[in-house]
């Protein structure tokens, strides 16, 4: 049936008018709140108009003919936006939020519609020019760009008789398998570990390494990640965003920060560089770089002084009431005091009875889980004498005594003189905070990358502490909670089998005696189940996982141990590498692989060329030992460009999963597989279980004999393909109900399926579950109303903090802090990395990516200036006469690369700023800023031994810091450079030919 | 049809934008990008931008080279250079990289092809003044302002341009139009851009079709700083009438050229500046009133009067409409637009 | 039989340009780009030839891509009606109509008028070509048209020249001021 086009347009103009008449009226029946989702519903196919006018041509533009629901799954995105993926002709053309979140409570604006630029133009890079579609296997020398391409079953069939045949000569840990950051909660990711767990492979923690690791709060708390949602930041009255920018790293939730101001609120910037969230501050403080702490003392000292402080709180939720002896530094242990006393039973002094009193809830106080102090009168003032077992009598003071004198020099004179501020600017910002009813500090992961940043973070807690801000509702520190998706852990660990026999399998993985004394404590009500989760993780982990933080991985093998050593020399009583050493000779610190260099290198949701600091001693390191190197991927990386075989992985839209389940959205985000994944791409769980398959063959033909795999537990190649597979239950087809089974088997996914979640694409997290075995937010009683909060388990059940305390601790009596004068809270300067040169590199995260995914995206490329800059003040580039646009050289004792200048005021003179993540083959020669970033560690991190300090998983680990990097910058001149870079590169090549030359003689 | 027509609406859609809560992060920009110019000869072309003020903007110098003087009289205006002022869609050569990687530091590495002049956010973050007392910028979101005295309308010979009357949309008919490019030349804020490939000029549209069903347009429904307001001028149980009207704290920009532009800004309000020694000057506002001024006019001061003394009131527990309306806690509210009807196929 | 004539060009005039942008914007444009066009037209069997010649140091044959360049073009006006005038390019009831070239090398164009900003372009009958060449600052156009009633009737033309270089379009452009009257 033909219409008549003119007939219908007139129809519908009179349609028009009269909703536009009932509108006006205000009889607004037909208007509708416009920003609801897809106006066609969710599945539901647009119809193109039929061409009538000019107009019809931009009506036909909006039209598809299916809408699935999605979001970046497998991308380290601090956020999670729910996406409708409108689908043309099979392809994916464009998204958009779906934008159908609520409101936590009345009186709180709602999260819509999140997303950002980024989200908004996946399918740029998921039908991009960096997109692997195609198996390809090296054919050239690595790096070289020759790769032909082969089809699964050759490259899976090599893939697995080398895995085999480096297993059997050096061992399984000699297989690494580098996960990186990017990761989701879904089938996809579970499998990856699931594999290299059953191949006893050496599995990579990248948290400390990428600088990511908050562990001035794993030091405080006990756990590093701490964070309600985001909303939480609305009901604040004194946001201090302090190493964060969250207007350029976290777009989707910023929001709340300015509706916060309008609320009332005060927000306060603290940074060095004028960032795009400074520009919105009420007060902005640029602060000489790395003097955080400086500032956070000085006003932790004016909160204390001006009476500012809630000491009802300090008593009971802080270690200042904790005991300590004056001669040894040492807390006072009941061990000191008596011969059979436990030696992490502490003590704190009653100024009731004035006596010396076992603290409750401490770590070795096992009668008494909670920290309520009842009718004890803690001091935290004073000294104290007290009579050890062998009859001495020592002096002790409790910690806040110690705090106080400790606290004397950072009067806010000696704060502005430490950071460059004025003494009004520190006086203004200590006094609103003192003031402040509900100080809230935004401090993210960027919060980590000074050598030094573990002290600014303790400070900057200190502060938050005394007030009483931590566990309050609309205060606290905020550096990105978890909640936890157990079903996904169960799906990587390594029970085999499904059902029962599955749940069972606890009993083999953890320590028996350890599990009946942790569900007696529990029965008895002398353990949160936080705390048995927590502990039972950390036995699982330390029995089963053959994981190990990748940072003592690259100290030992990626040929930098000189280098570091160099760059702390004198800032500690001993070398780095010493500390290492004492460190694992302790079992303090894993390290994997435990013999020798890695030997398989397995990557996808990373690009460890490109992220690791000094790559250029990795690659004449670390790679030529290996001899396979697999990057699983959707993109062509860096890391990618210099491995044997690329196989391509199922982009974002192409596979089933859950975007990994941060707090600040308290949603679980569902990734629907909108299409088919493109080309000859497969998803993860289809192409290890495919693996899993051909290595249980290779092994089986081979008879390949039981392994050690790490240590840990024996490894047995011929069965991996029937454990992965749950024997059998879930094929390589069956992602998807796989899918299923983490969400049936997640307290925090009650009763969510996959199949309501095509249609929602999100659902409110029932409860906040655990992470790897780590509970994160420590509320229980949050089951998905209201404004998620952490830590209430602590300040308002008083359950012990998983400390040696069980206090928030701000006093670290291990032997290396007592040695280094790091017991407390202290601002150390920033050393000079790379050298002694005029400018300091700092980085933060970029607006225009995720790390290095969308780096090299046209669309994003051209909203830059399409190449990598470096920030300078123009009033330096004027003096160094490099031009905005022009090339900059930056030099320092690591060599020199070449970026394109840019002027901006927001840059503090005497600072080179970057934003992070360009990829090495964006660089002239490949050289990016990282071959000039020493990334120090700091050897603190290395401790272990007693109460938080014990390794594990994203909670104590040696990272590196990037932020101490100093640089000398010139104007660049290419050509000279590139013809400077070739000498040199001849130069080492002849070399290591000779010396290559001389070891065969 | 007389000119007097060609301006005359039934009712007038608006927008209001809200620089407090403007991040910078360009999903508009992305948003408008992939929804509506993904053609050959569009590639430069942004229907919404968001520049960095002060700066050049996009295209470049555009407040110095439309087709009207201060006091609003017509001039000759100028059509921005695609290299020097636009800033060309470019190229890369991932293909030379990925297959080019071995040999020595010469290897190729990826690029844009030629040497990059300008781009739609070049002056991306570089502002003005000095660190750390006053050094400033904000961001600057741009798109058509469907003015009610289009300047763009009035210059094109042929009449292609025309204003909807039932909601004031401003349109280039794209059957009509033959690419003279007087519109281009003619708007003072450079929203019309030609399309070479098709030779026909082009410019947002308010993502009309959405509109007709109710849905707002890409820019402001997809932003995640949830600065846009949309709805009818004369909709008083809308947030763009309070705003504009009743609060007076939304803005157009550039009045002074006289077209009466239909999109609204809510001006900034930036940190207490410091002064030499470090003091904070409470008084003296790091962006300057003259900026300020200069882009939204002598009411701008009035419009940030009204921001501070509503927030003081907030802060002290009082209610605010003001505040709420800007806080937008229910976003859907932020959007009053009615259904209208559709022909499909 | 041949007419050969050098014409003298006059600016047309930017008040005539509906709108309220042009005509102020470009008052002053009051002397022409292109001030002579070298003129030849002839018929042969029914079938009509004009040929164009003009100075042109800076031709724009391509806009590359670039939304500021113009391409240089050329037009022939006939009229349809005894009444109908060339500088106003016709009127309702006095329509004009003619050939356009561009010098992108696609075919010309035939156009049609009512009046200034009426223009509409449609592709031309088969048989119309127009053939252009360019050598030391000089175009050489040749327009064949076939047989063409207007002008068989009226033996009226009109020239207009649009140099892309001085950004010339729609009613920028060098004109004959009046209808060339042909034998």
């Amino acid at each position: 049936m033909r219409f008549d086009p003119v007939l219908r347009r007139r129809d519908f103009l009179r349609l028009a008018a009269l909703a536009a008449a009932s509108a006006s009226s205000g009889c607004s029946l037909l208007v509708r709140a416009a920003g609801r989702g897809a106006p066609a519903g969710a599945g539901a196919m647009r119809r193109p108009p039929r061409l009538g006018t000019w107009e019809d041509l931009y009506r036909q533009r909006w039209s598809w003919d299916a809408v699935a629901k999605g979001s970046h799954g497998w991308l380290n995105c601090r956020s999670a936006c729910n996406w409708d993926l409108y689908i043309k002709d099979g392809l994916v053309v464009r998204e958009e939020q779906t934008a159908n979140y609520e409101a936590s409570e009345a009186g709180i604006p709602d999260f819509n519609p999140r997303g950002c630029q980024k989200g908004a133009c996946y399918t740029e890079v998921m039908y991009g020019p960096s997109r692997l579609t195609v198996p390809l296997k090296r054919v050239g020398e690595r790096g070289s760009g020759r790769w032909e391409r082969v089809s699964w079953e050759q490259a899976l069939d090599e893939i697995a008789a080398k895995l085999v045949s480096i297993a059997e000569r050096h061992g399984t840990d000699a297989i690494v398998h580098d996960l990186g950051p990017h990761f989701d909660q879904g089938p996809t990711t579970a499998v990856r570990p699931r594999f290299f767990g059953f191949l006893g492979a050496s599995m990579m923690d990248d948290w400390a390494e990428i600088g990511d690791l908050n562990v001035g709060a794993t030091m405080t708390f006990g756990f590093p990640h701490i964070g309600g949602s985001a909303d939480e930041w609305f009901l604040s009255d004194h946001l201090v965003v302090w190493m964060m920018n969250p207007a350029v790293t976290q777009i989707p939730d910023a929001h709340f920060l300015f509706e916060a101001k309008y609320a009332g609120a005060e927000l306060v910037v603290v940074d060095p560089t004028y960032s795009a969230t400074a520009t919105h501050a009420d007060l902005w403080l640029p602060l000489r770089p790395g003097t955080d702490a400086a500032l956070a003392l000085a006003t932790a000292r004016y909160i204390w002084d001006g009476g500012f402080a809630d000491l009802d709180y300090v008593r009971e939720q802080t270690d200042l009431t904790m005991l300590v002896r004056l001669d040894t530094g040492r807390f006072l242990r009941e061990s000191d005091v008596a011969a059979e006393g436990h030696p992490e039973r502490l003590y704190l002094w009653d100024t009731a009875t004035g006596r010396a009193v076992i603290a409750p809830g401490c770590a070795g106080n096992a009668a008494d889980g909670k920290i309520a102090l009842g009718r004890l009168r803690p001091a935290i003032a004073g000294r104290f004498s007290m009579t050890l077992a062998d009859g001495a009598t020592v002096g002790v003071a409790p910690v806040g005594a110690l705090l106080r004198e400790h606290l004397e020099p950072w009067t806010l004179d000696e704060a502005a003189r430490v950071t460059g501020l004025s003494r009004a600017q520190v006086e203004r910002f200590a006094d609103d905070f003192a003031r402040a009813r509900r100080p809230m500090v935004l401090s993210s992961w960027g919060s980590n990358r000074y050598l030094h940043s573990d002290q600014m973070n303790r400070a900057k807690i200190l502060c938050l502490a005394l007030k009483g801000a931590i566990g309050r509702r609309g205060g606290g520190y905020h550096n990105t909670g978890w909640v936890g998706i157990e079903g996904f852990d169960g799906v990587t660990a390594a029970a085999e089998h499904t059902g029962l026999r599955g749940r069972f399998a606890i009993f083999d993985l953890v320590d028996k005696g350890l599990l009946f004394d942790l569900i007696l404590d529990q029965t008895m009500r002398r353990k949160s189940r936080a705390q048995v989760q927590w502990e039972l993780g950390r036995n699982y982990e330390e029995r089963n996982a053959c994981m190990a933080n990748s940072a003592s991985m690259n100290l030992a093998y990626q040929g930098v141990r000189d280098d570091l050593d160099r760059e702390l020399a004198g800032l500690y009583p001993r070398r780095l590498s010493e500390y290492d050493e004492e460190s694992r000779a302790h079992g303090w610190m894993p390290r994997l692989p435990r013999h020798q260099q890695p030997r398989a290198w397995f990557t996808g949701g990373n690009n460890f060329l490109r992220r690791t600091n000094l790559p250029q001693r990795a690659i004449a390191t670390m790679w030529p030992a290996l001899e396979l190197i697999v990057d699983v991927n959707p993109k062509l990386t860096f890391t990618g460009m210099h491995a044997d075989y690329l196989l391509p992985a199922a982009g974002y839209y192409e596979k089933p999963g859950f975007k990994y389940p941060v707090a600040y959205v308290p949603y679980l985000h569902y990734c629907d597989e909108a299409v088919r994944p493109i080309a000859d791409s497969k998803n993860e769980w289809e192409i290890f279980s495919l693996l899993a398959e051909r290595v249980q063959a290779v092994a089986r033909a081979r008879n390949t004999p039981i392994l050690d795999g790490c240590g840990k537990r024996p490894i047995d190649l011929k069965r991996i393909a029937e454990k992965l597979s749950f024997h059998g239950a879930f094929g390589p087809q069956d992602a998807m109900k796989v899918a299923q089974r983490i969400l049936d088997t997640s307290t925090s996914t009650a009763g969510m399926s996959v199949a309501a979640l095509k249609e929602t694409g999100i659902a409110k997290y029932t409860g906040t579950g655990a992470v790897g075995g780590q509970p994160q937010l420590f509320n229980e009683d949050w089951k998905g109303q209201g404004v998620l909060r952490p830590a209430t388990l602590f300040t308002e059940k008083k359950w012990r903090w998983p400390t040696l305390t069980g206090r928030q601790q701000f006093y670290i009596d291990h032997a290396w802090f007592l040695e280094a004068g790091e017991a407390l809270p202290t601002h150390i300067e920033s050393p000079k990395a790379g050298g002694d040169h005029p400018f300091q590199l700092v980085s933060c995260h970029a607006r225009w990516s995720i790390h290095s995914v969308w780096r090299d995206d046209p669309m994003l490329l051209r909203l830059q200036r399409g190449e990598p800059q470096i920030y300078l003040n123009p009033g330096d580039a004027a003096r160094l006469r490099v031009a905005d646009g022009g090339w900059a050289e930056l030099a320092n004792d690591y060599g020199s690369v070449l970026m394109r200048a840019k002027h901006s005021t927001m840059v503090r003179p005497g600072i080179a700023y970057y934003f992070h993540a360009w990829e090495p083959h964006q660089f002239p020669a490949h050289k990016s800023y990282k071959e000039i970033t020493p990334g120090l560690m700091n050897p603190m991190h290395f401790a272990g031994g007693e109460g938080q300090f014990v390794w594990r998983f994203g909670v104590w680990a040696p990272g590196t810091h990037v932020q101490d990097t100093r640089v000398s910058i010139r104007r660049g001149d290419l050509r000279a450079w590139l013809a400077r870079m070739e000498k040199e590169r001849v130069r080492l090549e002849k070399e290591r030919a000779r010396s290559t030359e001389e070891a065969a003689r | 049809m007389t000119t007097t027509d060609a301006t005359a609406v039934e009712r007038q859609i608006a927008m209001v934008l809200d620089l407090n809560k403007c991040l910078g992060c360009q999903t508009c920009t992305v948003a408008c990008k992939k929804l509506w110019n993904r053609d050959s000869g569009t590639g430069y072309a942004y229907w919404n931008n968001v520049e960095t003020q002060p700066g050049q903007g996009y295209p470049r110098r555009w407040q110095e080279t439309g087709g009207r003087t201060a006091d609003g009289a017509v001039k000759r205006g100028e059509i921005p250079a695609l290299d020097t002022d636009y800033g060309r869609a470019w190229t890369f050569n991932h293909e030379e990289v990925r297959t080019g990687v071995g040999g020595g530091a010469g290897k190729p590495w990826l690029r844009p092809d030629g040497q990059p002049q300008w781009g739609p956010n070049w002056d991306e973050d570089r502002g003005a003044g000095e660190h750390p007392e006053s050094n400033h910028y904000f961001y600057l979101p741009r798109l058509c302002n469907h003015c009610t005295h289009p300047a763009c309308l009035d210059a094109c010979p042929r009449r292609a341009i025309y204003k909807r009357r039932e909601d004031g949309i401003v349109l280039v008919d794209q059957d009509r139009c033959y690419g003279y490019r007087f519109c281009v030349e003619a708007c003072p804020y450079k929203k019309v851009f030609f399309d070479p490939q098709r030779n026909v000029s082009t410019k947002c549209i308010f993502c009309l079709p959405r509109i007709e069903e109710g849905v707002a347009p890409a820019c402001a429904r997809q932003c995640p700083g949830r600065l846009r307001f949309v709805g009818y001028l004369d909709d008083p149980a809308g947030p763009i009438w309070k705003l504009v009207e009743k609060w007076k704290v939304a803005l157009p920009l550039h009045p002074e050229l006289g077209l009466g532009p239909n999109v609204f800004y809510v001006p900034p309000v930036g940190p207490v500046a410091f002064d030499g020694a470090g003091r904070l000057v409470e008084d003296a506002p790091r962006i300057p009133n003259e900026l300020l001024e200069r882009l939204f006019g002598p009411r701008v001061h009035e419009a940030l009067r009204t921001v501070r003394e509503e927030r003081a009131r907030r802060r002290r527990g009082e209610p605010s409409e003001l505040m709420d309306l800007l806080i937008a806690y229910d976003w859907n509210q932020s959007f009053r637009l009615p259904v209208r009807a559709r022909e499909v196929l | 039989m041949t007419t050969r004539r050098s014409l003298t060009l006059t600016a047309a005039p930017p008040a005539l340009s509906p709108g309220g942008y042009v005509p102020r914007a470009y008052a002053d444009r009051v002397t022409p780009t292109t001030a002579r066009v070298d003129f030849a037209a002839g018929e042969e069997g029914g079938a009509w030839t004009v040929a164009l010649s003009w100075h042109a140091p800076r031709p724009v044959r391509a806009l590359d891509g670039d939304p500021a360049r113009f391409l240089d073009a050329a037009a022939l006006l006939v009229p349809t009606t005894e009444a109908a005038q060339a500088m106003t390019m016709g009127a309702a009831e006095d329509p004009v109509e003619g050939i356009l070239w561009r010098a992108d090398g696609e075919r010309p164009l035939r156009i049609t008028a009512t009046g200034w900003g009426t223009v509409v372009r449609q592709a031309a009958p088969a048989e119309w070509a127009a053939d252009a060449r360019w050598q030391d600052g000089f175009w050489y156009l040749t327009f064949r048209v076939g047989a063409w009633a207007p002008l068989a009737r009226f033996r009226r033309l009109a020239v207009a020249i649009w140099q892309g270089a001085e950004r010339e379009r729609a009613g920028l452009k060098s004109v004959t001021p009046v209808w060339i009257q042909l034998p």
